[in-house]
């Protein structure tokens, strides 16, 4: 509810020229911690997930004037965020020339040096396990597992049906439950 | 106890992820100076030309003026029509052997009328030598 009544008033902010930079700044401050966490989930390092959430607002920035209202501005930033978090990925794995079968190595050599990584053994092979998943089976994954994101609001955003939602996290848990069992 | 990796709903979800004290604050203050600058959209004065304001008055004129032109063409076309339709009706007359009629029309006197024809007669004569004249000339 609050979002939503925020979502009303940053739009108006927003529309206008006169207070477009004054609404972007408040929009800023409302999302760019969540979709930091969204983004650093995706990429792990702190450093790739700063440089990732200036990507997103820069890219809202330029492409505010065109945003309708249609769908809501969290919907709207995640999408954006997510792009940018999946093409990053495909960069990194081509200029690392490394498979999904090597994503859960380069995974755990990027988080053991990692300052800002405090897990435990468990926690980091999961972690382990999660990179082994596709792009976006990771991303559902993880929006339904640690997010707890609904089906519906997970659909609004990525743009799939529930149904192709629900297998995909159901297989999802079979691969890293064979992941970690397979480890351990 | 000991985690049973086997287990996803046992291992701990809380967030394994740190960020450097003050990165939020620090951040949204950051990325407003990072942002390009939005250049207004400029409304440019229309100019206010000689043609813009005597474009109303021309366009009156340019009525007018056909309107004066269609007037007369109507009235040309409309004259037209009644001179064709007397020209048909004398012809009507001739054609239907009316010859009675058509005289009654005509202003001069059955004396003139001869006396045209006798002219016209020895004119015709006259051509008529004239031709034999050079034409039997020539043929020697």
């Amino acid at each position: 509810m609050e979002n939503n009544i925020n979502d009303e008033e940053l739009l108006e902010l927003l529309q206008d020229p006169e207070t477009q930079r004054q609404g972007f700044a408040k929009l800023v401050s409302v999302y760019s911690e969540r979709l930091y966490w969204q983004i650093r989930k995706m990429v792990l390092l702190h450093e790739d997930s700063n440089d990732i959430l200036q990507d997103v607002f820069i890219k809202a920035w330029n492409h505010i004037d065109t945003f309708r209202g249609e769908s809501k501005l969290s919907t709207w930033l995640y999408r954006i965020a997510i792009n940018e978090c999946i093409t990053f990925l495909k960069k990194e794995r081509a200029k690392n020339n490394i498979s999904l079968d090597d994503e859960d190595v380069f995974v755990a050599n990027k988080l053991e040096g990692d300052t800002y990584f405090d897990g435990d053994e468990a926690q980091l092979l999961l972690q382990k396990a999660i990179a082994t998943l596709p792009e976006k089976q990771r991303l559902v994954f993880q929006m339904k597992y640690f997010d707890e994101i609904k089906y519906e609001d997970m659909s609004e955003i990525l743009g799939t049906s529930v149904g192709a939602l629900k297998a995909s996290y159901h297989h999802a848990v079979k691969k890293i439950e064979n992941y970690l069992t397979k480890s351990h | 106890m000991k985690t049973n990796f086997n287990d996803l709903d046992n291992i701990d979800k809380s967030n394994p992820f740190r960020v450097p004290d003050n990165y939020f604050a620090q951040f949204n203050e950051d990325i407003m100076y990072k942002l390009p600058v939005k250049n207004k959209p400029v409304i440019q004065a229309k100019k206010i030309t000689l043609w813009s304001k005597a474009r109303p008055w021309v366009y009156a004129a340019a009525l007018f003026a056909l309107m004066f032109v269609g007037i007369q063409f109507y009235k040309y076309s409309v004259n037209t029509r009644i001179n064709n339709k007397h020209a048909t009706s004398s012809q009507s007359l001739m054609s239907n052997g009316n010859i009675d009629k058509y005289w009654s029309t005509v202003k001069i006197s059955e004396d003139e009328f001869y006396q045209y024809l006798e002219n016209q007669l020895t004119e015709d004569n006259y051509y008529d030598f004239m031709y034999n004249q050079i034409y039997s000339d020539t043929s020697m």
